[in-house]
């Protein structure tokens, strides 16, 4: 039969556990995940993958030599804004993972200040 | 090692005394207590070390709130990948049930699991759950504690402890099929309805509930749960003809006359695809294939092959598709709409336009229902379109699928082209557990839809799918089932019901088919209990073969006819004019309302092999079959086969896979049902002997084993011994053939009175002289009627016409001098 007090020091120590794991690795689990369905939204509009795969291929299947040109400009300026885009949201995710880690040690200097 | 072993429950303190469980709740309470208390003091304190010290306190009080009422981790693809105790994913409050059910049982005595079913039955989930089962909550609850009661005996710690872990493990399966991230207490009563074992198999019995229902009506709950409760506001969805990647053309014919599968897909919440997964495979290999590749979706109509493609095109907007296939939209061309008033010129153009559209396009999958009208049509349209059509699909530019049915597809199939470039997939009927999930999820639709003021109950939704599978086999499952549910949701709803119950669905299936579903009335009870009485009152003698039709009838709507054949197979035998279409006709009277209300065929016609293609139907489908069409309208109904030894040997042969599996295959390949069918089959066979044995003195009884062996010369020996029973029919003796001249008479007197408000009047002289007129040893009582006619009604209708008898008058009958007088 387990001790109570056995009991009652493993769920202690599995609490702390919990609460560590929940703050650093559940957190950016948590901001991973927002940040790819944020990324996922905007690259259901922006499409970066498939543009990149059609590239070379003209808009609204206009072969001549304008609608090629056009084409390649339209999809430079996509991909671009794309990878702009994506570029903010990583850092923007990078930077509240990392405040989110500091955040307690932030309350810490000020509780120590 | 199998799914199961991996996990298993251990839950400490399950193990532990009921003071230690008290310790550890009395430990962790002035715990946090003092934890709260420091921490709001050491947050005010001015010692910076406290200050930092009651920070860590909050956020660590913060972290325990947020998990307040949460297990420790949720039930996700990655936790469950490794073994391990599924005692984490256990929500407090069920772990409280569990313990409860074991203190319980442990000072109590007595099944844990049962005292676990008497907390757990008090939830509102529970309850709902037990609705939805038809099953009476309260009394569940007490025939629960009854048993209680009765089993309340002491019990092992360490035994009770396996029983609830091994509970627990069940439940976590059964919120792990549900798609639940916790093991909820509704979850372990799920578990609790999965038990086969005493004394829960009794008391499921008891209440009408199988195995798996509980976990099923748990379902349905859960399907509510994900129907949105706004209608979808958009009313046109938007349409969009650019692919992401910007390769695409616009297609404004095309638009025109067709509708666009991946519009409508993107504002639905969800669109799964019930069963069919092997036929979605298939289809989904085919169009991903280098090439455009094109899929024939082949199946009788309400199968779900629309059901099909709109789940294609919801994963296409998913992207859940091969990468060959992402990007693209999926057009359904309406050919009725392209063909609508146009000119066969005009026409040409249109679908000319549209499909070159569809190409330059690129991204357009096309899928054209009823691809056969193109090829079937007469006019001239139908060979436009195909041709058209198949320009695209000979051009490997644009993917098409199409849908046809399993007849229509034999005429494709004679055409190369189709043979060709289509891949054939063969879309089947869904099994029936697939439907019951369909409806279902239709249910939970219909329900949200009525605001909770008509609740569909589980056993409805099973009731739906087997009537619709058994008797309405005009349309497949889950379209038979659904169109039943939609009706009786409708007219349930109407009547302000609260609950759609099995009784709606079985007493609306009654109505449609016409075939007694539901358990008899009393009137009904009676009526079968005093079957051969009230035959008799109509019907002389045979005795034998009015018993053996009653009890088959009484089987039948008890419940106790065997699965599988026919409700019961007569073969009536016996000289001509003894009454064994007359009792046929009298069953059909009783039995369906109306003498003639029975399927009758005369096997005279039947002569020639060909009469097959009359009876099933013609190979190239163009006309149905009389026999199968006539059981397929009418499922329960008699059939009288008439003279069944003159039928051509090979419809002999016919009739054996009829009274062997109540089954026959019509010529378009679809199985008609002979479950709900009366067959009676007469014959005049041996008639001869039967004559030449009663002249000789014998009685029926001295010579009938006789007659039957004689019978293996006319019939084979397998279709004989598949009747339920051989009947011989006496031959009438003159005293029969008095009573049933006063039955005639009788008849005819009760008719002139109903229908021309004349009394008939005779007496039991003029009985006996149409009696004596109208016996014939060889014809039985056939001559009666000719006799009645002669000598009654002949003279009677005379009079009538000359204007000689009004309305209210009587005729007396009388014999005078020899002769009948009016």
């Amino acid at each position: 039969m387990p001790s109570a007090f056995g009991y009652l020091a493993q769920r202690f120590f599995h609490s702390l556990w919990l609460f560590l794991y929940d703050w650093f690795a559940g957190g950016f689990l948590t901001i991973w995940h927002l940040a790819r369905q944020i990324v996922f939204w905007f690259d259901r509009r922006l499409a970066l993958g498939i543009t990149l795969r059609h590239f070379f291929e003209p808009m609204f299947g206009d072969f001549a030599f304008l609608g090629r040109i056009l084409g390649f400009g339209f999809r430079v300026a996509r991909v671009g804004l794309a990878m702009i885009l994506y570029s903010v949201i990583a850092i923007l995710a990078v930077a509240f993972y990392f405040s989110w880690l500091l955040f307690p040690f932030a309350l810490f200097y000020l509780a120590l200040r | 090692m199998s799914d199961q072993a991996k996990f298993f429950y251990l839950e400490q303190r399950l193990a532990m005394s009921f003071f230690g469980r008290f310790l550890v709740r009395l430990v962790l309470l002035v715990f946090y207590s003092v934890l709260i208390a420091a921490t709001f003091i050491f947050l005010l304190s001015d010692v910076a070390e406290l200050r930092l010290a009651g920070t860590i306190f909050f956020l660590f009080l913060l972290h325990r709130i947020f998990h307040i009422g949460r297990p420790d981790a949720l039930i996700t693809s990655r936790a469950i990948k490794y073994p391990g105790n599924v005692a984490r994913f256990f929500a407090p409050v069920t772990y409280r049930f569990l313990e409860r059910a074991l203190d319980r049982a442990l000072t109590h005595g007595g099944d844990a699991r049962l005292h676990l079913m008497s907390f757990l039955v008090e939830l509102p989930a529970a309850h709902d759950i037990l609705e939805r089962l038809e099953c009476d909550a309260h009394s569940f609850s007490l025939t629960v504690r009854e048993t209680l009661a009765q089993t309340a005996t002491p019990v092992d710690a360490v035994a009770v402890l396996a029983q609830l872990n091994s509970l627990a493990e069940l439940s976590f399966q059964s919120a792990l099929r549900q798609g639940a991230r916790a093991v909820l207490p509704v979850h372990l009563f799920a578990a609790l309805g999965s038990l086969d074992v005493q004394p829960f198999a009794s008391l499921f019995r008891k209440f009408n509930i199988a195995e798996g229902d509980v976990f099923r009506a748990m379902m349905l709950r859960r399907a509510l749960d994900l129907v949105p409760r706004r209608p979808i506001l958009r009313v046109m969805p938007k349409h969009r003809f650019m692919n992401r990647a910007w390769t695409a053309r616009p297609t404004p014919t095309l638009d025109r006359f067709s509708q666009d599968f991946t519009d409508l897909a993107r504002i639905v919440p969800a669109s799964p695809l019930f069963g069919h997964a092997v036929e979605y495979e298939n289809m989904l290999g085919i169009l991903s294939r280098p090439g455009r590749e094109n899929v024939l979706l082949v199946g009788v109509p309400g199968v779900g092959m629309d059901d099909l493609v709109m789940h294609l095109a919801y994963l296409i907007t998913r992207d859940q598709v091969p990468s060959g296939l992402t990007d693209k939209r999926v057009v359904v061309l309406d050919l009725g709409a392209l063909a609508s008033g146009a000119q066969l010129g005009e026409l040409q153009e249109r679908i000319k336009t549209a499909v070159h559209e569809a190409i330059a396009a690129g991204n357009v999958i096309l899928y054209v229902p009823n691809l056969h009208v193109a090829v079937q049509s007469a006019t001239g349209y139908g060979s436009v379109i195909a041709e058209t059509l198949l320009s695209a699909v000979r051009s490997d530019a644009c993917s098409v699928i199409g849908s046809t049915y399993p007849l229509e597809y034999r005429t494709m199939e004679s055409v190369g082209i189709f043979r060709d470039t289509f891949q054939v997939v063969r879309v089947k009927e869904l099994e029936q557990g697939e439907a019951m999930e369909f409806l279902v999820s239709r249910a939970a639709v219909l329900e949200t839809g009525s605001r909770g003021k008509l609740r569909v109950g589980f056993v409805a939704i099973r009731a739906a799918v087997f009537l619709g599978h058994a008797y309405f086999r005009e349309k497949p499952l889950p379209a038979s089932a659904e169109d039943l549910l939609n009706q009786a949701f409708g007219e349930a709803l109407q009547r302000g019901e609260r609950m759609l119950t099995r009784v709606h669905l079985e007493r609306l299936a009654e109505r449609l088919s016409s075939i007694p579903i539901h358990i008899p009335g009393s009137k009904e009870a009676a009526d079968l209990l005093n079957f051969e009485a009230r035959v008799h009152e109509k019907f002389v003698d045979q005795e034998e073969a009015v018993v053996s039709v009653g009890k088959a009838l009484r089987e039948y709507r008890a419940g106790l006819a065997r699965k599988g054949v026919p409700v019961a197979i007569f073969l009536f035998v016996g000289p001509t004019g003894v009454g064994k279409t007359e009792l046929a006709k009298l069953v059909a009277e009783f039995q369906f309302g109306n003498r003639e209300a029975m399927i009758r065929f005369d096997m005279t016609e039947y002569q020639a092999t060909e009469s097959i293609n009359v009876l099933i139907g013609s190979p190239n489908g163009e006309r149905r079959g009389t026999l199968t069409e006539a059981v397929r309208l009418r499922p329960y109904s008699l059939l009288l086969l008439d003279e069944f030894e003159k039928a051509h040997p090979d419809i002999l042969n016919l009739f054996l896979q009829v009274f062997d599996d109540a089954r026959l295959t019509d010529s378009t390949g679809e199985t008609v049902d002979f479950q709900n069918t009366i067959i009676i089959a007469t014959s005049n066979a041996h008639s001869e002997f039967v004559r030449s044995k009663l002249e000789a003195g014998l009685a029926m009884e001295a010579f009938t084993p006789e007659l039957i062996a004689k019978l293996a010369d006319v019939f084979r020996p397998e279709l004989l011994n598949r009747f339920s029973r051989i009947v011989v029919f006496k031959a009438l003796s003159p005293v029969d053939v008095g009573l049933v001249a006063k039955l005639k008479l009788d008849s005819l007197a009760k008719a002139l009175l109903n229908e021309q408000g004349i009394t008939l009047s005779f007496d039991e002289v003029v009985v006996e002289k149409i009696a004596t007129i109208g016996f014939d040893p060889a014809f039985g009582a056939r001559p009666l009627d000719r006799a009645i006619a002669d000598y009654i009604k002949d003279p009677l209708a005379q009079k009538i016409l000359a204007g000689g008898v009004a309305r209210g008058a009587t005729i007396v009958v009388k014999v005078h001098e020899g002769k009948i007088v009016l």
